[in-house]
Order: C-alpha cells, then sequence, then structure tokens
C-alpha cells in the first residue's frame, strides 16, 4: 500500500468514523485529554503518512487536532483503520 | 480481536479474547470515569483491546455528561474536555450557545469561573449527541438500544 493510498483510507475513516481504537491510543488519549472528535479532525487534516518498519505501523502526519494542534497519530491499515497511539 | 477464538494481535495468543463488560477508563479533565457498561472482547493474558470509533465515542460523551451532572461547579479542563468531546472548536461554541471564543477560552484556561447556564448548556449538548451516535447504524448500537441514556450514565462511577 502507498502512503497516498494510506492518507486516502485515513481521510475516508475520518469522514465515515469507521475505525478502531487499541487500547494503547485509548490510554494515551486518557493522558492527553484528546477526544474521539480531536482524532477525527487530525485524520481529516493529516497531510502526509511514512512506512515504520519497526512498528510495522503507518505513521500519519500533518494533522491537527481541534484547536489546531499537531496530533499525529499511528496507524495500521487492513480491512479496518485501527488507530495504535498518538503523539 | 472480533471474535473469542482470533488471535490475539498484540500477544499473539490464540482462544484467549474475553467477552465482558470490563472497566474502562476516561479522563474528563482532572476528573476519572469508571464505565462499566460497555461489553468488548478482551486479552486476558495481555489485555489487549479495541474499540470502534463509534464505542469510544460514546464513552467519552456519557463520560462528560456524567461529571458535568456530578458536579456543581465543574473546572475548566472538564469544560474543555466536553466541549471537544462534542467536536466544538472554541469558536463554534458562539453559534451554538453564545459565548464568545475569548469568554469559553478564559473559562478554561484562566480558571474563570462560568456562567450558570454554562455547564447545564453543554451538558444537554452532550445528552443530544448521545442519542445522535445511538441512533446510527443499528448493528453497532445493539448493545446501548434499550437503554435511556439518562439511566446509563447513572451507572458510570466518577472519581477525582
Amino acid at each position: 500500500m502507498t502512503a497516498g493510498a494510506v492518507l486516502k483510507r485515513v481521510r475516508q475513516a475520518a469522514r465515515t468514523r469507521q475505525y478502531y481504537v487499541s487500547n494503547h491510543a485509548w490510554d494515551r488519549m486518557n493522558e492527553r485529554g484528546v477526544t474521539l472528535r480531536d482524532v477525527q479532525s487530525a485524520m481529516a487534516s493529516a497531510t502526509s503518512a511514512a512506512w515504520h518498519e519497526t512498528e510495522e505501523t503507518w505513521r500519519v502526519n500533518g494533522g491537527t487536532d481541534l484547536e489546531g494542534d499537531p496530533l499525529v497519530l499511528c496507524v495500521v491499515v487492513n480491512w479496518d483503520v485501527l488507530l495504535v497511539t498518538i503523539f | 480481536m472480533s471474535k473469542k477464538d482470533s488471535e490475539c494481535p498484540e500477544c499473539r495468543r490464540v482462544g484467549t479474547a474475553v467477552l465482558g463488560a470490563h472497566t474502562l477508563r476516561v479522563n474528563v479533565g482532572e476528573k476519572v470515569v469508571n464505565a462499566h457498561w460497555l461489553r468488548f472482547l478482551k486479552c486476558s493474558q495481555c489485555g489487549y483491546y479495541q474499540l470502534s470509533a463509534q464505542e469510544a465515542q460514546l464513552l467519552q460523551l456519557r463520560a462528560a455528561l456524567a461529571v458535568l451532572r456530578d458536579c456543581p461547579e465543574p473546572s475548566g479542563a472538564v469544560l474543555r474536555f466536553a466541549r471537544k468531546a462534542l467536536g466544538l472548536r472554541q469558536s463554534d461554541v458562539k453559534q451554538l450557545l453564545d459565548y464568545a471564543a475569548e469568554t469559553v477560552s478564559r473559562i478554561e484556561n484562566e480558571g474563570v469561573r462560568a456562567p450558570a447556564p454554562y455547564a447545564p448548556a453543554l451538558a444537554g449538548l452532550l445528552a443530544n449527541e448521545i442519542v445522535s451516535v445511538m441512533g446510527g447504524d443499528p448493528e453497532a448500537t445493539v448493545e446501548h438500544r434499550s437503554v435511556d441514556p439518562e439511566e446509563e450514565t447513572q451507572r458510570i462511577s466518577c472519581t477525582g
């Protein structure tokens, strides 16, 4: 899968709200006070995706939360989009 | 983990998924809400689970509503979480509730006391949003369809 295809799937998942949140992502969201709507904002506004070989995840960059602050997402894209963690 | 006998994506063990109403923590500002009402699969070995976006959103909305109803004077951090759970920017609050973005910012960040109607107004929006989210895909909301959101929030315990 290409970075462009990942970005497209992530944006689509934000639009349809069809994605999953892992326990790691949930914990990080709790720690940082990040809401699902922040995540969806970052998914929709992301501008690039890069494959991380060691973690076997896509890092989705350039997106911002509801306040306009940067929110980097770590996702796995198979049949569904799974949010693995946030930075 | 979509089935009880599937492989855990985290620890790769098979058949370790347990379906149940596991406790989920939701931080609402400085408050901690422990929600017990959602049934989902969790790995008994490593604790891995995953939530659908809809489930996660409902958890946050209900937790925020429970805290707003429990706390007579919610903090700025609680009010910020409630607003963001609704997907509202500070500037959106002007349009919906007629509070200027600057006012919202002072309430959330500078400890300025919120006008009396502000928290109840947010609570009202949260209640409406919960009904709206629950009224989506009926298959995805099977856990919640028969439950009144008012009653549901009472089953959430809140500390902090």
